[in-house]
C-alpha cells in the first residue's frame, strides 16, 4: 500500500482538484497524456531520422559517388543488388550466424541468470565481472581477439600445444564463421544475463513459494512459472538481438577483415558506402535491410506473440 | 557435492568471461618483445614495465579522449533516459500510436549506420557541429534512444497495471502516481537501461570516428588508432583499453548491485 | 710501364667511381627551420598523420614547428585503413578541415582536384618562388616524385615514407654450410637468395619443417614455415603485383598515343595469363606458410620472421626493415639481410604529404609541409630506422658503413637498386594505380578477390574473370580513362 503523506491525502478530493487545476487535469486525461509523454521522443526521431531516410530512398535510386552529379537510374541499383549472387551469400551467413548466435546466447544467458539469482559469497564482484565482455571497446576487443586466437602467437594455441593436443586454425576458411559466432556470444552474453537477471529479480514471490509447498521439480518450475513470466522481456532480448546481430560488424574489424568466408551484411554495406563512396548502390542496400529487418521482425514477433500466450 | 559444482560453474563462467581482459591488463604491463614471444611461460613470467602507460599518457591525448567520451556518454544518457522513460511508459500503458510507432522507433536501428552517417554527415557540416561534443551527444541520443524505448518498455509492462489502477480509484493524480507509484518500481529496470545506453555510447565507434577529429575525440577512436603502419602497438592500446574499461565497470557493479537489491512485487499479489 | 698503368687504371677507375657517386648523390637539401619566413597567415593548421609510426615521426615535428614559427597546429593520427575513407568524406563533402592530408600514391589521381600542385603553391606563397622548392624536390628521388604525382606529371606533395618491397631472409641460415650441401643435393642447384619464383617455392619447401627436425644442425624448438605470406584479406594483392609486375605485365596495360598521352587501358591477355600464374604460384606457396596467414597481414609476417619461425619472407613493405632487424637480437646467429624481390619489381609507392585546396592557411600548411618533409627534419628517424624517401639521405655513403648495416643500410641498397635500374622510371609512370582515378577502389576489390582465390572461395581461373570484370565495371564507373579487356 502507499504510504500516506500529508500530500497524498490532500490530492486525494477530486473535486478539489478538478476545481483548482483544471489544465493540469485535461493535460493529464489520457488523450493528451499519453502523447505528451511520446512528444520528446517523436522530436528526437523527426529530427535524426527524417532526413536520412528520404536521403537513401532518393539515392539509391541513383548512380551517386558524391563526386559527380547524381544521374537518376531507376530501380537498377536494386536490380545489381539483388542479381548479385554475393548479396545472397552474404545475407545467408548473416542470418546463420544470428541464429547461431541467439540460441548460444539466450540459452547461456538463462543458465548464468538463474544460477546468480541467490545470494553467495563474493556475489557483487562476481556478477560485476561478467560483464567485463560488454565493457571493452568492441574494435579493440577484436584486434585482441585476432591475436589470442592467432595461430602461432596466440595464448590459446600456445596453451594446447603445450598440454599436449595440436594448434587449431581457429581462422581457417570453415571455421572462421564459428569462432566470430563465439566472439558475439562471448561478447554478448553478459546484456542478455543482466536483463534475465533483472527480470527474475522482479518475479512475485508467492507463486515461486506456491510451488515450492507443492513440492514441484526445478525443472517443472522453470518451464510453467518463470519462463511464461519472463516470456516478455525474452520476446524483447530477441528482437533487439536479432536488430543487433544484422548489423554484425565489430568482431571482424580486426580479425578476418570480412575476409575468410566470414562478410557479414552490414560489413558489405560498410564497404560500398565507405570504400567505393558509392552511395547510390548503399543506400538501395540500406532500404533492402530495413525491409529485410522489418520483415523479419515483425515475423518474429508475431511467432513470439503467439507462443507467449499459447504457454499461458 | 552441489555446491562444488556450483562453484565449478561459476569459475567456468568467470574465466571465460574475464580471461581475455586479464590478458589486457597483462599485456598492458608486458614490454614489447616479450608480447610477441613463443615461449609459453613468457605469459604469466616476465619483467612488467610501464613504459606503455607512459606512452599512452604523454604521447597520446589520451586524457581529453576520456574526457570526451565522459561528457558525452554521461550527458547523453541522461538525455536518453529523459525521453525514454516517459515515451516507453506511454507504449507500454497506451499502446499510443497502436504499435506502429513503437516499431518505427526500433527501426531506426534497422538502418545501417554506414549508409545514415553520410546525410547526417552533411547536415552537421551545416550546422558547424562537425568535431563538437553537443554534435556527439546528440548522435549518441539518436543512437541509444530506439534501444531504451525498447528495453523500458519491457519493464513497464512487467509492472502491474494494478497498482497504477488501484491508486487511482483512491483518487490520486496521475503524475502523482507516476511519481510515487511506477517510478520506484522501475528504478531496477531504469537503472539497468540507463547503464547499458551509457557503455554502448562509451564505447561507441563508428560515430565517434567519422564526426570527430580533434576537439571532440573519443577514447574509442583513440584505441584504434595504435593500429600503425609499421607495428600495431599492442601495448599502449592494451594499456589503453585497460583503463577505458574501469568507469563503465564501476558504473556496472553499482548497477548489478541495485538490481540484485531490487524490489518485490509479492507484497502486492497477496 | 706495366705499374704505370696499373696505377693510372686505378686513378681512372677512383675518378669514374667518384664521379659516379657524385652524380648519384644530390646535394643535400640545406633547408631547415631558420630558413621559414614569417608567416603571414595565422589561422589554425589542421594536419593529418598516419597512426604509428607516422605520428610519432611527425608529432615532435610538428611541435618544434608550431614553437619556431608560433603558428597553431593540431594534428590527428588516423590508421592506414581510414586514412581514405575519412579525409575522402571531407574532401567530397567540402569541409575544409585538413589542411596537410596524408596521401598514398594510389589516390593522387583520384583528390587531384582537391589539392595544389606543389609547384603553383610555392609560386603562390613562397616568396623565393620556385628555386627553394626544387631544392627540396632535388632531394627527392624522380621515381619517389612520380609516386606523389598524377598522370600528367604534375606534383602534389612531398614525400615522407616508402613501401617499397624487398625479400627478407635469414641470410645465416643461407650460407650455413649443411643447409647449402642438403639444398643442392634435393634440388641440383645452390641455396642462393632467390632470382626465380620456382627458387621461392623450392626454398619454401626445403625450409618448411616440424619441430624436433634439424635447422643449422640444431633441432627446432618449434615449428618452422619455409615461407611468409600475407594471405589476409588486407593487403594480399601487394604482393600479386610484386609478381605480376615481374612478369612484365600488370593489373591492365596503359596504352598512349602517338604523343605520349595516355589514351586507355587494355586488360591484354598477357596481362590475364600473368595473373592467373602469379596467383596459381602464390597459392602454391599456402603449404609452406603458417595456417595463420589467412587472416595475416605485415604485422603477422614479420613477427613470423623475427621469432625464427620462418626463413623467408618473399615480398614484404622495406617499411618494416627495423622491426625485420631486430631478429639479430632475438636469435642467436641470425643475421638479417635484404634482397630486391624476385623480378626486382616490387609493389612500390608512397605516403606524402599534400596541402588541400580548401585549406585556410595554405602559407602556413606549405611551410609545414615543407618542414616536416625536409632533410634537417628527417634525418634523426632516417637515421633511426624510419623508411623515408629521401634520396639524398639514401645514397649518402656515410651511411654504408657497417655499423648502418641494419638500420639504414641494407633498405638503402634495395631503393637504390630499384631506382636505378634502366628503364624503371618508364615502368613506374605507366603502372595502373598511378594512373587511374578509379585505383583506390579497384584496389579494394583486388584484395577482396585475390583473397578469395587463396582461401578456396573461387577458383584461380574464376578469380582472373572475375577481376577483369569487376576492374573494367569500377574503372568505367569511377575512372575517366576507357579500359576494355581484349578477349
Amino acid at each position: 500500500m502507499l504510504e500516506e503523506t500529508e500530500e497524498g491525502r490532500a490530492e486525494r478530493v477530486p473535486s478539489k482538484l478538478g476545481a483548482k487545476r483544471p489544465f493540469l487535469e485535461k493535460l493529464t486525461s489520457e488523450k493528451y497524456f499519453k502523447w505528451i509523454l511520446i512528444a520528446p521522443l517523436l522530436v528526437v526521431l523527426l529530427a535524426f531520422m527524417l532526413y536520412p531516410f528520404f536521403y537513401c530512398v532518393y539515392y539509391s535510386a541513383h548512380k551517386f559517388d558524391m563526386v559527380r552529379p547524381a544521374k537518376f537510374i531507376g530501380f537498377d541499383n536494386y536490380r545489381a543488388v539483388l542479381r548479385d549472387v554475393n548479396f545472397w551469400q552474404v545475407l545467408g551467413r548473416t542470418f546463420y550466424v544470428l541464429v547461431m548466435s541467439i540460441s548460444g546466447e539466450l540459452t547461456l544467458a538463462m543458465g548464468i541468470a538463474l544460477l546468480f539469482n541467490r545470494e553467495f559469497k563474493g556475489q557483487n564482484v562476481i556478477r560485476g565481472l561478467c560483464l567485463l565482455p560488454l565493457l571493452v571497446s568492441p574494435l579493440a576487443m577484436s584486434m585482441i581477439w585476432n591475436f589470442i586466437l592467432q595461430y602461432d602467437f596466440g595464448v590459446v594455441n600456445q596453451f594446447l600445444n603445450k598440454i599436449g593436443f595440436s594448434k587449431i586454425m581457429w581462422w581457417s576458411p570453415k571455421m572462421a564463421l564459428y569462432t566470430i559466432t563465439f566472439l558475439s556470444i562471448w561478447q554478448w552474453t553478459p546484456f542478455s544475463t543482466f536483463v534475465l537477471l533483472s527480470g527474475l529479480r522482479g518475479l512475485p514471490k508467492d507463486a515461486f513459494e506456491a510451488a515450492r509447498v507443492d513440492c514441484a521439480s526445478s525443472w517443472f518450475t522453470f518451464r510453467k512459472l518463470t519462463l511464461p513470466m519472463l516470456m516478455p522481456l525474452i520476446v524483447i532480448i530477441i528482437l533487439l538481438r536479432t536488430m543487433w546481430l544484422i548489423r554484425l560488424f565489430d568482431p571482424l574489424y580486426g580479425t578476418t577483415h570480412g575476409g575468410v568466408n566470414t562478410e557479414t551484411f552490414d560489413w558489405m554495406v560498410y564497404r560500398v558506402a565507405f570504400v567505393f563512396f558509392d552511395v547510390g548502390t548503399g543506400s538501395a542496400l540500406a532500404i533492402i535491410s530495413l525491409f529485410l529487418t522489418i520483415i523479419i521482425c515483425a515475423l518474429m514477433f508475431r511467432i513470439l506473440m503467439k507462443a507467449m500466450g499459447a504457454s499461458k | 557435492m552441489k555446491r562444488i559444482a556450483f562453484w565449478m560453474v561459476i569459475f567456468l563462467i568467470l574465466f571465460m568471461f574475464v580471461f581475455p581482459i586479464l590478458w589486457v591488463y597483462i599485456t598492458s604491463i608486458k614490454s614489447k618483445a616479450d608480447i610477441f614471444s613463443l615461449d609459453f611461460s613468457k605469459l604469466f613470467i616476465f619483467r612488467p614495465t610501464t613504459a606503455h602507460f607512459d606512452n599512452l599518457f604523454n604521447e597520446t591525448p589520451f586524457f581529453l579522449e576520456i574526457t570526451n567520451t565522459f561528457i558525452t556518454s554521461v550527458v547523453s544518457t541522461a538525455l536518453v533516459m529523459l525521453v525514454s522513460l516517459p515515451a516507453a511508459y506511454s507504449f507500454a500503458r497506451f499502446n499510443t500510436g497502436g504499435g506502429h510507432l513503437l516499431f518505427i522507433t526500433i527501426s531506426t536501428r534497422m538502418f545501417p549506420i554506414a549508409v545514415a552517417a553520410i546525410p547526417i554527415f552533411i547536415v552537421y557540416k551545416t550546422l558547424g557541429w562537425l568535431d563538437t561534443r553537443i554534435g556527439l551527444t546528440l548522435l549518441f541520443l539518436y543512437f541509444n534512444t530506439s534501444f531504451a524505448v525498447f528495453l523500458l518498455f519491457g519493464f513497464f509492462r512487467e509492472i502491474p497495471v494494478e497498482l497504477e489502477h488501484a491508486a487511482m480509484i483512491d483518487g490520486y493524480g496521475r503524475l502523482t502516481i507516476l511519481r510515487k507509484v511506477v517510478f520506484p518500481l522501475i528504478k531496477p529496470g531504469a537503472a539497468l537501461t540507463a547503464v547499458f545506453c551509457l557503455v554502448f555510447a562509451w564505447n561507441e565507434f563508428f560515430f565517434a570516428f567519422l564526426f570527430t577529429r580533434v576537439l571532440a575525440r573519443t577514447i574509442s577512436v583513440g584505441l584504434t588508432a595504435f593500429w600503425g603502419s609499421i607495428e600495431i602497438q599492442w601495448g599502449p592500446m592494451a594499456a589503453g583499453a585497460a583503463l577505458a574499461i574501469l568507469p563503465t565497470l564501476i558504473a556496472c557493479w553499482f548497477m548489478q548491485r541495485y538490481i540484485i537489491r531490487g524490489l518485490t512485487f509479492g507484497a502486492v499479489k497477496g | 710501364m706495366r705499374k704505370s698503368m696499373s696505377i693510372v687504371a686505378m686513378l681512372l677507375s677512383i675518378a669514374l667511381l667518384i664521379l659516379t657517386i657524385g652524380q648519384v648523390c644530390y646535394a643535400q637539401e640545406k633547408f631547415g627551420l631558420a630558413n621559414i619566413p614569417k608567416i603571414k597567415n595565422r589561422t589554425l593548421i589542421h594536419v593529418a598523420l598516419e597512426a604509428g609510426g607516422g605520428s610519432d615521426l611527425m608529432i615532435p615535428l610538428v611541435k618544434k614547428f608550431s614553437e619556431h614559427t608560433g603558428l597553431k597546429v593540431t594534428y590527428e593520427s588516423l590508421i592506414m585503413s581510414q586514412a581514405y575513407p575519412k579525409q575522402n568524406l571531407d574532401l567530397v563533402s567540402g569541409t575544409g578541415a585538413y589542411d596537410i592530408l596524408v596521401v598514398e600514391t594510389s589516390t593522387t589521381n583520384e583528390w587531384a582536384p582537391y589539392l595544389w600542385p606543389v609547384k603553383e603553391l610555392a609560386k603562390k606563397v613562397d616568396p623565393d618562388g620556385l628555386e627553394s622548392l626544387e631544392a627540396a624536390l632535388n632531394g627527392q628521388h624522380p621515381i619517389m616524385l612520380r609516386c606523389a604525382s598524377d598522370i600528367h606529371g604534375r606534383v602534389y606533395g612531398l614525400p615522407y615514407k616508402t613501401y617499397h618491397m624487398a625479400m627478407f631472409i635469414r641470410k645465416d641460415v643461407f650460407d650455413d654450410p649443411i643447409e647449402k650441401a642438403n639444398f643442392k643435393k634435393k634440388y641440383g642447384y645452390d641455396l642462393a637468395p632467390a632470382t626465380e619464383w620456382k627458387h621461392i617455392y623450392d626454398q619454401a619447401q626445403f625450409f618448411t619443417r616440424k619441430k624436433g627436425e634439424l635447422l643449422k644442425g640444431e633441432p627446432l624448438k618449434d615449428d618452422l614455415y619455409g615461407g611468409a605470406i600475407m594471405a589476409g584479406r588486407y593487403e594480399i594483392n601487394d604482393e600479386i603485383s610484386a609478381r605480376i609486375w615481374s612478369y612484365g605485365q600488370d593489373w591492365a596495360t596503359l596504352v598512349r598515343d602517338e604523343k605520349g598521352r595516355p589514351k586507355e587501358f587494355v586488360i591484354t591477355k598477357k596481362d590475364k595469363e600473368a595473373l592467373r600464374r602469379s596467383l596459381q604460384e602464390y597459392k602454391d606457396l599456402l603449404p609452406y606458410a603458417s595456417p595463420g596467414c589467412l587472416t595475416g597481414f605485415w604485422d603477422f609476417v614479420t613477427a613470423q620472421y623475427v621469432a625464427g619461425k620462418t626463413i623467408i619472407i618473399p615480398h614484404l613493405y622495406v617499411s618494416l626493415h627495423k622491426w625485420g632487424s631486430t631478429v639479430e637480437d632475438k636469435i642467436p646467429g641470425a643475421k638479417y639481410a635484404l634482397y630486391p624481390v624476385v623480378g626486382n619489381r616490387g609493389y612500390t609507392g608512397n605516403w606524402y604529404q599534400a596541402v588541400s585546396k580548401s585549406s585556410k592557411n595554405p602559407e602556413g600548411a606549405y611551410w609545414l609541409m615543407r618542414y616536416l618533409t625536409s632533410y634537417e627534419a628527417q634525418k634523426e628517424p632516417l637515421e633511426k630506422g624510419w623508411s623515408g624517401t629521401r634520396w639524398d639521405f639514401i645514397s649518402d655513403p656515410k651511411y654504408q658503413k657497417p655499423e648502418w648495416r641494419t638500420i639504414v643500410a641494407e633498405r638503402s641498397n634495395i631503393l637504390m637498386h630499384a631506382w636505378k635500374q634502366p628503364g624503371y622510371l618508364d615502368f613506374i609512370n605507366n603502372l595502373f594505380y598511378f594512373n587511374s582515378d578509379g585505383a583506390g577502389k579497384i584496389y579494394e576489390i583486388q584484395i577482396i578477390l585475390c583473397h578469395e582465390a587463396m582461401t578456396g572461395q573461387r577458383t584461380i581461373d574464376e578469380t582472373v574473370k572475375e577481376i577483369t570484370k569487376q576492374t573494367i565495371e569500377l574503372q568505367t564507373k569511377f575512372g575517366t580513362l576507357p579500359i576494355r579487356e581484349e578477349k
